[in-house]
């Protein structure tokens, strides 16, 4: 009785136009007022202990080597080769933004950086070639997305935080169904475009953006490579990264101004500042509700209720399209990880699976209204109606519907690589 | 007197964005420094993490303050047509008090626990720092927040708007 008038409130403080951050944290208040000693300093003291752990190091870190590239001409030098390499097939530059999307992938782990840093280059390019705008915006919003399903990913790194999972095996993970993914969506693209004109194939031009883009394709090797065989943690693949990315752009291909760099810097320390915070106080709810048995409760309804694990999965999607639809990625993961983990295991999903799926409605979530981010974005990005891009991600959700149908029903999808 | 407050909130911010960049900087250039050193010299840089970590923790309360000037901090709207439209204005008001005076509240409790660490001496295990200098940007990440709230309830026109894309959408 006294959980729902607390949740009553936070609803009331939100409809009283709160941000959802103040309204959590008074949420935490009024939960340590009534379930713990009453000390307000005792919220404070878990909101410590959440941002006092290393391995959030990483998130900003991964933020950053991101827009440094897509401020960079890293970006646009990994695009150029993708082009040259596939731009004659057909659908070829449709390919090429759903490869360049993936490949970006590999490097940054936030979606809207993926989204920006491939659409500034072929945006333009796919309308000039007779794309229709339509589909170059889906295609764009949809393989942006790409950015937290292929690791590394900053959502990945945040459900491992919440639910203390390995974040490597997370990022192991994400590698069968990101390729899932990349293949399901070329070929879409192929398929709705095969009868668009094609670029002329150039060796030339292919030799010139292989050697003008070497250190850039070089670029996920090192940080990938440096992850899967144990030579850094994933924190520490961040700093190189920038380190890397700083040198090549500085001293190789010298395209960014220091206003640029502070500009990266501060959007960057901007969403670790609407992160954080927030991670902090669910943090501290959710201590407070192990504590207090809640997830084991949860647990023991959930299964009194559900028998069936598949029907319980189902459920979860259900729950978490919804989720996606309303929410932020990192506040729903935050929010729902875990509590939903605990379940999940009662069930026999590891959590490593639960996190896979998780992302991927998440990622899904990315693209519907009316927390879209994807869309909003591109909306500004790309000068165009919302209405367009809505309709434009359409065939591009019943893809990824699908490929969230297959890793639910075959986690050898996930779980081969861990 | 509006326009000088503006002038001082836009003075705060960008002293907000300085130290950052700066504290970017150095989180990196310390993980780096450790890496390179490991890597090269067999021999890391002692405590670069936790000093890199009360970096990220100075960034992220000021960022939570920026994020506040820049109103990126999510907000859903689902409840916003629950009240006419006229409202609107009264509304966004009384929700700048309540989140200054929940922030009152936070920098209270964050007041009361630093307090306590310092007097129990409370230090990081491996670099033997005391741990409430690090702290304090708890105090002064919400403590401006709340202000800022405080000083948009006062002067609605302060506040930033809403960015037009989030508007429409």
């Amino acid at each position: 009785m006294i959980a729902l008038a607390i949740l009553i409130a936070v609803l009331a403080l939100i409809a009283l136009r709160v941000n959802l951050v103040w309204a959590l944290m008074a949420g935490a208040l009024m939960v340590q007022f009534t379930y713990g000693a009453g000390e307000l300093s005792y919220f404070s003291q878990d909101i410590w202990a959440a941002m006092d752990r290393q391995v959030l190091l990483a998130i900003p870190l991964f933020v950053l080597v991101g827009q440094i590239m897509s401020r960079g001409s890293i970006a646009a030098r990994l695009i150029r080769v993708i082009v040259a390499l596939t731009g004659h097939l057909p659908g070829g530059l449709a390919m090429a933004t759903i490869l360049s999307c993936a490949a970006f992938s590999a490097i940054s782990g936030s979606s809207i950086i993926t989204m920006l840093a491939v659409g500034s280059v072929l945006y333009p390019a796919l309308t000039d070639n007779g794309y229709s705008r339509r589909f170059a915006i889906g295609a764009l919003c949809a393989g942006g997305t790409l950015g937290i399903v292929i690791p590394p990913s900053v959502p990945m790194i945040l459900y491992g935080i919440m639910t203390e999972t390995s974040i490597v095996s997370l990022f192991r993970a994400g590698i069968g169904p990101g390729i899932l993914l990349t293949v399901a969506f070329t070929l879409y693209a192929v398929i709705a475009n095969w009868n668009r004109p094609r670029l002329a194939f150039s060796g030339a031009e292919l030799v010139t953006a292989l050697k003008q883009g070497a250190l850039a394709i070089l670029m996920p090797v090192i940080l990938l490579g440096g992850i899967y065989s144990g030579h850094f943690s994933p924190t520490e693949a961040a700093a190189v990264a920038i380190g890397y990315a700083l040198l090549v752009e500085v001293l190789i291909y010298r395209e960014m101004k220091i206003a640029d760099y502070i500009g990266t810097v501060s959007q960057s320390g901007i969403l670790v500042g609407t992160l954080f915070p927030l991670l902090a106080v669910a943090m501290s709810i959710n201590k407070l509700l192990a504590e207090k048995q809640v997830p084991g409760h949860l647990v023991d309804m959930a299964l009194h209720n559900v028998e069936s694990p598949m029907a319980f999965i189902l459920i979860v999607n259900g729950l978490l399209l919804l989720v996606g639809a309303v929410m932020d990625t990192g506040s729903a993961i935050v929010i729902t990880a875990p509590v939903l983990s605990h379940i999940a295991e009662a069930y026999g999903y590891s959590p490593i699976q639960l996190g896979i799926i998780m992302i991927l409605n998440l990622e899904i979530g990315i693209l519907t209204p009316p927390m879209g981010m994807n869309l909003i974005v591109a909306m500004t990005a790309f000068h165009e109606r919302f209405g367009l891009i809505v309709r434009s991600v359409i065939p591009w959700i019943v893809v990824m519907l699908l490929c969230l149908l297959l890793v639910t029903l075959v986690p050898w999808i996930a779980l081969a690589l861990v | 007197m509006e326009r000088q407050i503006n002038r001082l909130l836009g003075w705060v911010t960008r002293a907000e964005i300085a130290v950052i960049v700066l504290s970017f900087v150095a989180m990196t250039a310390l993980l780096l420094a450790d890496i390179v050193g490991r890597e090269i010299v067999r021999q890391g840089l002692f405590g670069a993490s936790s000093y890199a970590l009360y970096f990220l923790i100075l960034s992220a309360m000021l960022s939570f303050d920026v994020a506040v000037a820049k109103g990126v901090h999510l907000r859903p709207t689902a409840f916003d047509g629950l009240v006419p439209q006229a409202w609107a204005p009264t509304m966004e008001r009384l929700g700048h008090v309540l989140s200054a005076a929940i922030a009152v509240l936070v920098v209270w409790g964050a007041w009361v626990f630093i307090a306590e660490t310092r007097f129990f001496h409370e230090t990081n295990a491996t670099i033997r720092l005391p741990l409430w200098p690090m702290q304090t940007p708890l105090v002064i990440g919400f403590g401006l927040s709340g202000l800022r709230h405080c000083l948009y309830a006062l002067y609605p026109g302060l506040a930033p708007q809403k960015p037009a894309a989030e508007a429409e959408a």
